[in-house]
Parts: structure tokens; sequence; C-alpha cells
């Protein structure tokens, strides 16, 4: 009976340990991806921190069924965002845009042009949070450049021409209404 | 470049270049193992549970168990329990008074059945044995005490004093009453030994001239006895 369950703790532990192992490989590789995933949607460092914790919990309540996974970048970046698009919905897109602001903002320029750099910054902001979801989801993986179009195209669930298509889309439809409300200023 | 373009550029690339504070990763390592001991940490009742385990198992045991037996000895059919019962009312049974204590409420039917077993009017069985007794007793046993006892039929000698109780005739009325049932034996034994004493005396003066004349009758035998013989040996004289 004791020797029984000894070997099964030893088991255990072997097998904790090997788990262990594996998600600390993935913390390594893939924490600074799925922190800049994160901040491109919250504009937040701690706030990305966050997200990129709890992305690594939801690994390890999953750490049994990680051999089922065939692309572990797609499926974490998937993950970090779809908790960073729930904490977004507890934020205020005002603060998110004045901490992002800050950071930047120019110092060798004139108050005036400084002022107007700001608005243009916000501008974009808040017209990039205004695109439709998949347009803005394509936008910001892409912006990252360490994501593929392959692989924004298996984490969006669309074909490489339909990410292709999106990014068009996306990009065109900023430029227009920025340049609208560039007109009107 | 046009300036919106530029500006989209500028906020793309600020996203692109920002970097994790330098502890992050080990930040994250120990939130996951900090989580993987509060997920694999045993339980300290589970640890105090696991000491326990065979004192409950053996509660548990035995509370089955005595529930088991409970329940056969309670059963009115079980074996055990007639004996148990047998074994209260044996002592009932071993004085001689030839009843079992029984609770007479199961009826006059119950009764009959019990006093045929023991007198062997039923013809079923001569001698009573100990197993209708025993079944008797477990069916008396049996009757609790909150379920109302239904009325059984009069037996004969219980309808014929409620006759003589309803006709309210009063020369019936002393026969209800023990004190003047007693009391009349009384005074008729009194007055049977009464007369008696008093004809005694009469009884003896007349067995005494009985007997006065008996001996003198036996007397004059002897005489007439001796005259004859005296007659006879005179005979010859003539």
């Amino acid at each position: 009976m004791t020797s029984l369950e000894g070997i099964r703790l030893a088991f255990e532990v072997a097998q904790t340990r090997e788990a262990a192992v594996d998600i600390a490989a993935l913390v390594s590789a893939h924490s600074a991806l799925l922190f800049r995933v994160a901040f491109s949607i919250l504009r937040s460092r701690a706030e990305a921190e966050d997200v990129v914790q709890d992305v690594f919990v939801r690994v390890l309540q999953h750490e049994k069924s990680l051999t089922d996974v065939r692309d572990m970048r797609v499926w974490l970046t998937r993950i970090a965002w779809n908790l960073a698009l729930d904490r977004q919905r507890r934020q205020r897109p005002e603060q998110m845009n004045d901490v992002f602001l800050a950071s930047l903002a120019v110092s060798d320029v004139p108050a005036d042009k400084r002022m107007q750099h700001d608005q243009n910054m916000r501008a974009v902001l808040s017209e990039m949070r205004r695109l439709p979801k998949s347009e803005r989801q394509a936008l910001l993986l892409s912006a990252l450049e360490e994501l593929t179009i392959t692989e924004i195209a298996a984490i969006m669930g669309k074909s490489e021409s339909g990410v292709r298509a999106l990014l068009f889309r996306a990009r065109t439809r900023l430029r227009e209404r920025l340049g609208k409300g560039h007109e009107r200023s | 470049m046009s300036d919106p373009e530029q500006n989209i550029d500028r906020v793309l690339e600020a996203l692109r270049a920002a970097q994790p504070s330098p502890g992050l990763e080990s930040r994250i390592l120990a939130q996951l193992d900090a989580e993987r001991q509060h997920s694999t940490a045993p339980n300290t009742l589970a640890l105090s549970l696991r000491g326990l385990q065979v004192p409950i198992f053996a509660t548990v045991l035995g509370c089955i168990a005595a529930y088991c037996v409970l329940t056969e000895v309670h059963r009115p059919d079980s074996p055990r329990g007639v004996r148990q019962v047998a074994a209260m009312t044996a002592p009932n049974l071993h004085q001689g008074s030839g009843s079992v204590n029984l609770v007479p409420t199961q009826g006059a039917k119950q009764e009959r059945v019990h006093t045929a077993a023991w007198t062997g009017k039923a013809g079923v069985q001569k001698t009573p044995t100990r197993g209708a007794v025993m079944q008797s007793a477990m069916r008396s046993s049996r009757i609790r005490k909150d379920i109302p006892i239904r009325p059984m039929p009069l037996t004969r000698q219980e309808q014929l004093l409620l006759q003589i109780a309803a006709t309210g005739k009063p020369e019936y009325t002393p026969l209800l009453d023990t004190v003047a049932l007693a009391r009349r034996d009384a005074e008729e034994q009194a007055a049977f030994h009464q007369f008696f004493q008093s004809r005694l005396p009469e009884q003896e003066t007349s067995t005494h001239e009985a007997h006065s004349s008996g001996s003198t009758a036996a007397a004059t035998g002897e005489a007439v006895s001796e005259s004859h013989s005296t007659g006879a040996t005179s005979t010859p004289d003539r």
C-alpha cells in the first residue's frame, strides 16, 4: 500500500517537473510576443503583463492537453488577444490613450507642434478603436512584425487572402477618416 | 507620405516597440509555481481525514452492522426475534399458571386460538408447543400503542352480563355486586350450618333411642333364643 502510494507520488512529481520545464520554455519563448499583443490593445504595460500572466495560468490549467495543441504560438496569441479584449472592456479609452500618449510625446519641438502631435496621435488611436473588429485585429497583429500572414490567418480563423484584404481595408479606412479629420481641422 | 499615414505608422511603431519589464518571465514563473503548489497542495481537511480513515470506516461499518442486527431482531418472522420473545416469556410458561403474559388487545379470536393451543380443543395441537406460544407472543408484541384498537365482539359471558345489567331487575342486581354475592353466600352458609346445628341434637336423641331399642330387641332375642334352647332341651323333659 505504502510502496504503491510512493510510486504514484514519484510519478506525479516527475510529471510535474516535466510540465514545469515545458511551461518555463513556453514563457521564455513567447512572453514578449504575448506582451506586445496585449499591449497593442490595452496600451498599458501593467495591464499587458497581467494578461501574459493570465495566459500562462490558463496554460497551466490545461497542461494535460498541451500535447494536443498543434501551433503553440498561434494558440497562445489567441488566448492573449481574447484576455486583452476582456480586460479592455473594463477600461476607459481615455485612460488608455493618456498613458500611451505620454510615451509618444515629443520633447524637442515647440508647444504648439507638440499639441498638434498629441491631437494627431489621439485621433489615430481613436480611429483605430472605431475600426471593425477583424480589421483592427489584422492591422494590430501585422504591425507587430513577428507574426506571418499565415499565423495571423490561423489566429483569426480566416484565409491569408482574407487577412490581406482586411489589412488593406483597415489601412484605407484609417487613412480616409484621418484625412477627413485633418481637412476639417 | 501624408500626415495621416505617418501618424498611423508612428502609432504602430510605438506599439511594436513596447517591451515588457525585465523581470516579467521570472514573475510569471513564480506565479505559476505558486499556482501549481496551491493546486497540488494537499488539503488540510483531507490530511486530517487521511489519519481518520480507518476509525471512520470502522465506525460506519459498526453502524451498518448494528442496524442490520436491530432490523433482524425486530423483524416479525425472525427466529432471533422469536427466540428473544421466548426468552422473555419463558418464565411465565414455567410458572405452571398455564397462561402467557400477553397484552389482551388482539381480540377474542386470537385469545381463542391461544386458549385452544393450550387446552387442545382445536384438535390441531394437543399440547401447547413453544412455537405456537412464541408466535402468539410475537403477534401480540407487534402491537403498538399508537395503533387504535378496533372494538371486538363480546364473549358469551360478557353478553349475559350485559343483558342482566340492561334488564335492571332488582333480583338480578345483586348478581353483579360481588360484595352482595359474597355476603349472600356467607348468609346461606351460616343458615346451612345453623340448620344442621339445630337438627343435630334431635338426630342424636333419635339415634340413641334407636340404639336402645335395638339393644332391648337384642336382649329379648337372646332370651328367646335362650328359651328356644331351653325348650329344646326341655322337650325331652316333657
